[in-house]
């Protein structure tokens, strides 16, 4: 609408037509918005599914604050006699936790910021930008997901020990730079992407970097949330490496250092549970935070 | 479980050594800045809190009286399962410690890498006392006739009973004279459906290495052997072993007094919750029964014509070989900390038994018995440890092997000797091929 067109004088009957449907669109709303919270049929086949998942991180909580004694009586204990928080100091104060959740941090949010910008760099470049053999290339990448850790690992660790970083942060931090599957998923969703919108940017003068960095990646922050979120829990969940490339107790990260609880044959539940509840919380609240859009970008609905 | 899934990924990282591009034996160890003339060895123990700071302490005692050697301690990674893969990656890529805290049932793969040092020559000389640690510690330590390492543990089965239970049943404690027809006599007396209370457990499931090593001293008792002296042929399966599995099969199947534990987990809860009355466990449960404020006492296994023998399953500090000043370095240091005064200290930090009989003369003796209650019988029971089990590469597979016969014929599945001949036909085949 031009400043002219807004200046030109506007019909009674058509404002007060224009008003109803705005009161009707309103009812409707808010009717709908009722219905929303009213349980559907299909509730009731996802309810009885919700308890099933809920219910392993209920039974950890409240296991978290048993003694052993109650955690291993038979029959088992639902409720605790008392609120036990033995196991969560022992954890905070006798074990090295804290560098241990500090550590976890640091390389799930190194792994996270580093793919957020070489995946949708490298993703971005296969969508648009013609090469001669980007097609096999890509398909090379997407090979590589195929291949088991567990086969690279010997190779893995030579070359990091051979350029000093076994036993450091770095030796975590530095394979989830990048990964495959995040390639692949900025690279899908720019595939989707309008190019419309960049040719306009384009026309109004900006690089291709530009373009980039103003028109497509703020438009692309669900698949870069969700990026995010799988990157973060895997960063978070990893084991096998961190136990093979960590030694000393203080550089462990927090699912390292949650074996430590458990020894060849008897099980600190009392600690490794408080341990698991305060390991698991972050993870929980990524996904809180940004399932929204994480299920956005994973079901394709965005399209710029 | 956990060890059998730690196991297929070490035995998976062992297979993948040779294409390792070992770029030499090197390590932390060897790089870190030392006074002149010193040598330094990096020494995993695979222990976690609280005994990680014990060990400490004693590798902080040795540091001060030896100027010449500095131990590099750390637990190498976590607990002593996930050392496992943690070793055999490193062995793979040549950045291995030079001594690291190795399961008896891997010392035969650990020492078919090529990596370890060979001690033979080195254990007999004047100081050792090698002789003095128990036979079946000895055994494990010297796979393949080499000695890799000196014994770091050494535990055993015995019968542990809620003395609560037997009191409300009316039923005697068991005498340490008892056989196995008492002790199956026992186990129905006290198993109570109404009150969901079992004579016995025997676990058939999770890490099978518990269900075959169960097995092994009714075997021996009656004279029967586990393998061929030369490692080619499984012997399990003859007269004694079936005799040995019929007892086991009787009692859970016609008796119902055995709870055949699924996951090798539910006994201990079984046992503290007095719905267990006798558990066939080790010293590893003295913690836990204590602090669960069980009534309890612990008796030798029944016997075959007066004998008690046992099952042991020690574990090795196993020297690497990096160079022989290295080498000689990690000898000193092992031989000071399994010296039974130092032994005596870890003792009371760990709650392990002692390694070697002459520990039991100690005066400080007393003050483990006193701070461990209940575990002066295990301590005893060492001597009936009279015989190890095989150390050979392929011998975690015959265990499953093993187990799984074992497992099927207990739940009904199998006549023993059906399950025993079965199962000893998978062995020889695994036998038969080089590890």
């Amino acid at each position: 609408m031009t400043g002219e067109q807004a200046l030109l004088p506007v019909p009674e009957v058509d404002m007060a037509v224009h008003r109803a449907r705005i009161e009707e669109a309103g009812r409707r709303m808010r009717r709908s918005g009722w219905r929303r919270h009213l349980p559907r049929r299909g509730h009731l086949a996802l309810l009885p599914l919700s308890i099933i998942m809920v219910l392993p991180f209920v039974w950890m909580v409240l296991t978290s604050f048993m003694t052993d004694s109650e955690i291993n009586r038979i029959p088992p204990t639902i409720w605790p006699h008392r609120l036990y928080t033995g196991g969560y100091s022992t954890v905070l104060a006798s074990s090295d936790f804290p560098y241990w959740f500090l550590n976890s941090l640091i390389v799930s949010g190194a792994a996270v910021i580093a793919q957020l910008v070489l995946c949708s760099l490298a993703g971005y470049a296969f969508a648009r930008i013609q090469f001669r053999g980007s097609t096999v290339m890509l398909l090379l990448l997407l090979a590589t997901a195929l291949i088991p850790f567990q086969l690279t690992v010997i190779p893995t660790f030579v070359i990091f020990h051979d350029i000093g970083l076994i036993n450091t942060l770095g030796a975590l931090i530095v394979p989830q730079l990048t990964s495959a599957l995040g390639i692949y998923l900025m690279y899908s969703f720019f595939q989707s992407f309008p190019r419309e919108l960049e040719e306009a940017g384009r026309i109004d003068g900006c690089s291709r970097l530009q373009v980039f960095w103003k028109i497509v990646l703020p438009l692309a922050r669900p698949a870069l949330a969700a990026l995010g979120i799988i990157t973060f829990i895997y960063a978070w969940n990893d084991l096998f490496w961190p136990l093979i490339a960590i030694t000393s107790s203080r550089t462990f990260t927090v699912q390292v250092g949650l074996t430590t609880f458990q020894g060849e044959h008897a099980t600190d539940w009392s600690e490794l549970m408080a341990g698991t509840v305060l390991t698991t919380a972050p993870v929980l609240l990524v996904f809180l935070v940004g399932q929204r859009r994480f299920v956005q970008a994973i079901t394709g609905a965005v399209k710029g | 479980m956990k060890r059998t899934a730690l196991a297929g990924i070490a035995a998976l990282t062992m297979a993948l050594s040779a294409c390792g591009g070992s770029s030499g034996p090197t390590s932390a160890a060897s790089s870190a800045p030392t006074p002149t003339g010193t040598v330094t060895i990096e020494f995993w123990h695979a222990q976690t809190d609280p005994t990680d700071k014990v060990m400490q302490q004693l590798v902080n005692s040795f540091n001060a009286s030896h100027p010449h050697i500095a131990v590099q301690a750390s637990s190498g990674g976590t607990s002593t399962g996930d050392l496992l893969p943690k070793v055999t990656t490193a062995i793979a890529a040549g950045t291995y410690p030079d001594v690291a805290y190795i399961y008896g049932s891997y010392a035969a793969n650990i020492a078919q890498s090529g990596k370890t040092a060979n001690l033979a020559s080195r254990v007999n000389e004047p100081g050792f006392n090698w002789n003095d640690f128990y036979p079946a510690s000895r055994q494990i330590a010297s796979p393949g006739g080499k000695v890799i390492g000196f014994p770091a543990l050494i535990d055993n089965l015995s019968v542990i009973y809620n003395k609560k239970l037997f009191a409300a049943a009316g039923v005697p404690a068991p005498s340490p004279n008892w056989t196995w027809d008492e002790f199956r006599a026992i186990a129905k007396r006290m198993t109570d459906p109404a009150k969901h209370i079992y004579g016995v457990n025997y676990p058939i499931g999770g890490d099978l290495l518990d269900t075959s090593w169960r097995f092994f001293p009714g075997l021996w008792q009656r004279g029967g052997q586990i393998l061929s002296p030369d490692y080619k042929q499984a012997l399990f399966n003859s007269q004694a072993g079936v005799a040995n599995l019929t007892l086991w099969q009787q009692m859970a199947t016609v008796d119902k007094s055995v709870y055949l534990d699924p996951t090798a987990e539910k006994a201990e809860p079984l046992f503290t919750s007095g719905h267990l009355a006798m558990f066939v466990s080790g010293p590893w449960e003295v913690p836990t029964l204590n602090e669960a404020g069980v009534q309890w006492a612990d008796v030798q296994l029944p016997a075959v014509s007066g004998n008690h023998q046992t099952v042991s399953g020690p574990d090795t500090w196993v020297v690497f070989n990096h160079s022989p000043a290295r080498v000689n370095a990690a000898v000193e240091f092992l031989k000071w900390l399994t010296a039974p005064q130092q032994e005596l200290v870890w003792m009371l930090g760990s709650g392990s038994l002692p390694v070697r009989p002459s520990i039991l003369q100690l005066p400080g003796y007393q003050r483990y018995l006193q701070k461990y209650p209940g575990i002066g019988p295990m301590a005893a029971n060492l001597v009936n440890a009279k015989e190890a089990m095989p150390t050979l590469p392929q011998w975690p597979r015959v265990v499953d092997a093993l187990g799984t016969g074992i497992a099927s014929s207990l739940l009904g599945k199998a006549e023993p000797k059906t399950a025993l001949d079965q199962a000893a036909q998978k062995s020889d085949a695994i036998l038969n091929v080089p590890g």
